[in-house]
């Protein structure tokens, strides 16, 4: 990989354990809810298709976004804006060097892999706090909740994360790098475009979310 | 091969267009000559640096870099006269997040595309001239401006450009690094290979390395003699 690459994917992969925090919470609240709500509906034969659907389909991909808007958007618009204000963007210009090659898209290509990692991994653990929760909370034999995922899981379930995770990771990273070019000279530009950024970044993934939830709904 | 590399007729420069920095710039830049432009702080010295690289407008008037009009230049040609140009900015401006053999190699690995071993044995002949052996795996945060300007100077030259440019090369130098500069631009006048134009705030005591010596005013250079 990429020497300028792999800081930019370590940086995102370091954020392991508070995506493993919330994904081991959110996961065992999934199947909690399914496990007692859907047995009222007499539906419970559903119950490994929509904790799939929802962990993977849903939150993961959106809480992970949310978690990688919260870490990556702000370092990376600080980054870029610091750039700018120390006259080190217009010094690789200046060199003669792409500052688009050199700069824009390895923040791009490494905070997109990195995302679309992250989705996979929090619906991992997720599913791991779904068993606990299956197990410890619901007197429920992991054995029977594995064979409802089993007989339920489509090839859509990993394609879609894939895309939600590629949808997210790109508004993340393009939103900071815009907002790191616009600062200025002046210092005081960097915190305001670092806020908007954030507020951006947030805004455009809870819009994609939407989307995908009603044109989901329609298909 | 062209002899006059960059040639500024009546052009007016400046950050906007309806606040200009300097009026009417005539300036010619012919091969091999050595230049030093003095003048005061603010007065547009580093706007002139901008705009021959392509980073600020000329407002009016003409410019043209190594034979090539200026005016609207597209990407390729920014990136053309940018490669055939070695800079020194003003406060050395290093990459923070690079280290110091990074930073040297950043326009040879990136603009040149040169094998990382073939940037290696360029950087050879500077090492112990500059006292760099035991910086290269340092990041600029740690090192001291004098340092930082002597990385400056080799990143500047170690693609051995037709035109190098040094913006205020002596400020933060000690006399070390300024014998160290002087030493290579002395090399560089008996090889005849690269010619230097050099802005600077303050009255130069070597006067007779250069051809030609200008003050910048706002309404242009003044040649002094």
């Amino acid at each position: 990989m990429n020497s300028f690459l792999l800081p930019i994917v370590a940086a995102g992969l370091a954020a392991l354990p508070i995506i493993s925090i919330v994904a081991l919470l959110v996961g065992a609240g999934i199947v909690a809810e399914t496990g007692i709500e859907l047995p009222k509906l007499g539906i419970q034969n559903l119950m490994g298709a929509i904790v799939l659907h929802v962990i993977f389909g849903i939150v993961g991909p959106f809480a992970t976004a949310l978690i990688v808007t919260a870490r990556s958007t702000s370092g990376l618009a600080v980054e870029i804006g610091n750039m700018r204000v120390n006259g080190e963007l217009d010094t690789i210009e200046m060199l003669g060097v792409n500052l688009s090659n050199f700069l824009v898209t390895p923040r791009l290509v490494g905070i997109v892999i990195s995302n679309i990692a992250l989705t996979f991994y929090f619906g991992l653990i997720a599913m791991a706090g779904g068993f606990a929760m299956a197990l410890m909370g619901l007197s429920m034999p992991i054995a029977t909740l594995v064979r409802m995922i089993e007989t339920s899981i489509k090839l859509s379930d990993l394609v879609l994360p894939f895309l939600e995770g590629l949808g997210y990771g790109l508004i993340i990273s393009s939103v900071s790098v815009y907002h790191g070019l616009r600062v200025k000279n002046s210092p005081v530009d960097v915190p305001r475009e670092t806020t908007l950024s954030l507020v951006s970044s947030l805004s455009l993934c809870t819009v994609m979310l939407s989307l995908y939830l009603i044109f989901s709904s329609l298909a | 091969m062209v002899d006059t590399l960059l040639d500024f007729q009546d052009a007016v420069i400046g950050y906007e267009a309806d606040i200009p920095l300097i009026s009417d710039l005539n300036l010619r830049i012919t091969r091999g000559s050595h230049v030093v432009i003095t003048g005061s702080c603010g007065v547009g010295k580093s706007a002139i640096v901008k705009t021959i690289l392509g980073l600020l407008n000329h407002w009016k008037g003409e410019y043209y870099a190594f034979g090539r009009d200026m005016g609207n230049p597209s990407a390729p040609l920014l990136s053309y006269v940018r490669k055939k140009i070695g800079i020194l900015p003003d406060r050395g401006i290093l990459l923070q997040h690079l280290t110091v053999f990074q930073n040297i190699a950043l326009p040879l690995r990136y603009g040149h595309f040169v094998p990382l071993e073939k940037v290696t044995a360029l950087l050879e002949p500077f090492l112990e001239e500059f006292h760099l052996e035991d910086l290269l795996d340092s990041y600029p945060s740690s090192l001291n401006l004098d340092q930082i300007k002597k990385v400056g100077f080799v990143r500047a030259l170690i693609n051995n450009p037709d035109l190098c440019i040094l913006d205020d090369p002596f400020e933060g130098l000690d006399d070390e690094g300024i014998e160290a500069f002087w030493r290579r631009l002395t090399l560089i006048d008996s090889e005849k290979e690269i010619t230097v134009l050099v802005f600077t705030r303050k009255s130069m005591n070597r006067k007779s390395y250069f051809n030609h010596r200008y003050h910048l005013m706002s309404d242009g250079l003044h040649e002094v003699s």
